[in-house]
């Protein structure tokens, strides 16, 4: 059982302290969901993991390598959708896709991969700007999956996606998981709750267990 | 390598998606360009002309002293720069006094010429447009008091030539004598036209005014030139940054790649436009003596030593994109930081014009490097000085860019 660790993580910005000993496991095929506020660390812990920042302690582990010293281990494994949408507006989505997948892998991955269940054929040939949000997000996870990544480091993927997309995106995760995949996921939505296998809230740059219980004004109380 | 040129190859497709309005945005400013290089170069030819007073003779000219003494009126060093003296008619002398075409004119009675050798009060006539004061007036008042001077010191200079004879019983007659002597004199005034030759410095003491011209048009085009680059970096989402950051493209190579593309974009921007550009000054027979052996094979050869020049303000552009990232914001930095250093780097007026602790500071700007290094290749001499200052300005602006990205990857 392959498990992901992450072990007191710290992270200030001058002497603001954004993330104060961040600790948390992750099983194989399990997703973690981390719910917050907005500006509680949550997108910087996740860019934190993907190598984007540099924490100021702390250690990152999979199956035992220390991903925060091992960065080409680390683009191997990890996939990263960050918020907003890492895309190039002027190119297609074939385009997009084309730096990271080669030819043969995305016309393989584009009749009968990842990218079918995500449905991006349908635009394939469409340029980023005239795509809707769905269809950008479904891009974007198109493009960080073109590794075969076992972690997704996931930052609110549904954010104002319609019920549709987000049922898409969310049978592709459970597909994910299923296949033995593992997912950190920063999340505001409450269908998102149900793909997590464990909760944490994310207060004040601490992370604390929570168990969520269908009641939305609960959850809004403890944030 | 291969993530390199994978997003370098993406960059350069992004470029040429982004090429048609780029396209239209460098042929508006092409043409805003030329329009007001024409409504400057016309101000400047009709103000040229404006500033010469015109005064027209009208009257009795048949005179040879009156004659003589008009020509040495217009050769004298301190009318003939700005006085243009015309003859004509009484009538259309007034007339084009009335429509503001001349400054003034004089009006030489019949027999003045007689009478003022008679010593009988002859006057000379002086009808000027109604001004109190100003440059023309003054300038006016001043040749009649040398025509004035002229006349009296010629015909001082006869009667004394007559006395002399006089008093010599001089067998020849003094009438024609006078007229030799005169002659004599108003050879040496004519001959003085030729006593000496004018050399141009240039605006920057070196060059010629137009050849320091081509290349200050040159660096201000390419300066406002990249307001053009809006479309390409404006509305970027950091987003992708990150997410190239987690795939192990690290800043460094995504602002190589993207810069590389850009550059590349410029100069093939600007290859198309200066390269025609110097066959049509060959065919308007405006050749610049640097180029003189070969205008056309010497003005690209030029135009391609240029790229380096090219190479530093494609990365200043794309530094200052990095820092502004607002589409308004960022043209309206691009337009006024490009025509600032343009003023102060003088691609507008000379540098010659300013003050000596602007002239010194100037080399350093970025554009005054690229002044001074497409100042280097035309006079055909070395730029190694400037090549490496191109050089660090290069790794300045692009690690600047480098440092703005991270930062605004971790807010």
């Amino acid at each position: 059982m392959i498990m992901t660790e992450i072990k007191n993580i710290k992270k200030k910005y001058g002497k603001k302290i954004v993330l104060e000993d961040i600790s948390f496991s992750v099983q194989e095929g399990k997703c973690v969901g981390i719910l917050g506020g907005n500006g509680c660390g949550k997108s910087t812990l996740l860019s934190i993991l993907a190598g984007v920042q540099k924490a100021d302690n702390g250690s990152f582990l999979w199956e035992g390598a220390d991903l925060f010293a091992d960065g080409k281990v680390r683009s191997e494994i990890l996939g990263y959708v960050p918020q907003g949408n890492p895309l190039m507006e002027e190119l297609t989505a074939w385009d997009n896709l084309r730096l990271w997948y080669d030819k043969e892998s995305l016309k393989k991955e584009l009749e009968e991969g990842v990218l079918a269940m995500l449905g991006i054929p349908g635009f394939i040939r469409v340029p980023v700007k005239k795509m809707s949000g769905g269809m950008k997000k479904r891009l974007s996870i198109g493009c960080a999956v073109a590794n075969r990544p076992k972690l997704l480091l996931l930052d609110e993927p549904s954010a104002a996606l319609d019920l549709v997309c987000k049922e898409r995106i969310g049978n592709y995760l459970r597909d994910f998981k299923a296949q033995g995949g593992s997912i950190i996921l920063a999340t505001h939505d409450v269908p998102e709750l149900e793909l997590c296998d464990e909760l944490f809230i994310m207060k004040e740059g601490v992370l604390e267990p929570y168990t969520f219980d269908g009641n939305v004004h609960h959850l809004v109380g403890r944030l | 390598m291969k993530k390199f040129r994978q997003y370098f190859l993406a960059q350069l497709k992004r470029v040429w998606k982004a090429f048609p309005f780029i396209a239209l945005m460098t042929v508006l400013l092409v043409g805003c360009m030329a329009v007001i290089s024409i409504a400057m170069l016309r101000s400047y030819n009709s103000s040229d002309k404006k500033q010469k007073l015109e005064i027209g003779i009208a009257g009795d000219t048949s005179n040879n002293y009156i004659s003589f003494g008009l020509m040495a009126v217009q050769m004298l060093d301190t009318s003939r720069f700005y006085v243009d003296f015309s003859q004509m008619s009484e009538e259309e002398a007034k007339s084009r006094l009335k429509a503001g075409e001349m400054t003034a004119y004089v009006v030489i009675p019949e027999g003045f010429a007689e009478a003022f050798d008679a010593g009988e009060d002859a006057k000379v006539t002086y009808a000027a447009a109604n001004q109190a004061s100003g440059l023309g007036s003054a300038l006016t008042n001043e040749i009649v008091e040398i025509v004035s001077n002229v006349i009296y010191s010629s015909r001082t200079s006869i009667n004394g030539i007559w006395s002399f004879m006089d008093d010599y019983d001089c067998p020849e007659d003094p009438n024609v004598v006078s007229d030799d002597l005169f002659a004599e004199f108003m050879n040496l005034f004519l001959g003085r036209t030729k006593f000496w030759s004018v050399n141009y410095l240039g605006a920057d003491g070196s060059l010629g005014f137009i050849s320091y011209y081509v290349i200050a048009i040159m660096i201000l085009f390419m300066l406002l030139w990249g307001i053009t680059g809006s479309s390409l970096f404006m509305k970027r989402d950091v987003s992708l940054a990150k997410f190239l950051k987690a795939k192990g493209q690290g800043i460094l190579l995504q602002i190589s790649a993207e810069y590389l593309a850009y550059f590349v974009l410029m100069a093939g921007t600007m290859l198309m436009i200066f390269m025609p550009a110097v066959v049509v000054m060959a065919k308007a027979n405006l050749i610049l003596p640097e180029w003189q052996n070969d205008p056309v094979s010497q003005g690209i050869t030029f135009v391609v030593r240029m790229l380096p020049a090219m190479a530093l303000l494609a990365a200043f552009h794309f530094f200052l994109y990095e820092l502004i990232t607002n589409m308004v914001s960022g043209i309206l930095f691009q337009f006024i930081m490009g025509l600032g250093l343009a003023y102060l780097s003088g691609c507008i007026y000379p540098l010659s014009f300013f003050p000596e602790s602007i002239q010194r500071l100037v080399p350093f700007l970025p554009s005054g490097l690229a002044m001074k290094y497409g100042a280097g290749v035309m006079r055909g001499v070395s730029v190694g000085t400037e090549m490496a200052g191109i050089v660090l300005y290069l790794a300045l602006f692009l690690g600047l860019a480098a440092i703005v990205r991270g930062r605004r990857m971790k807010a």
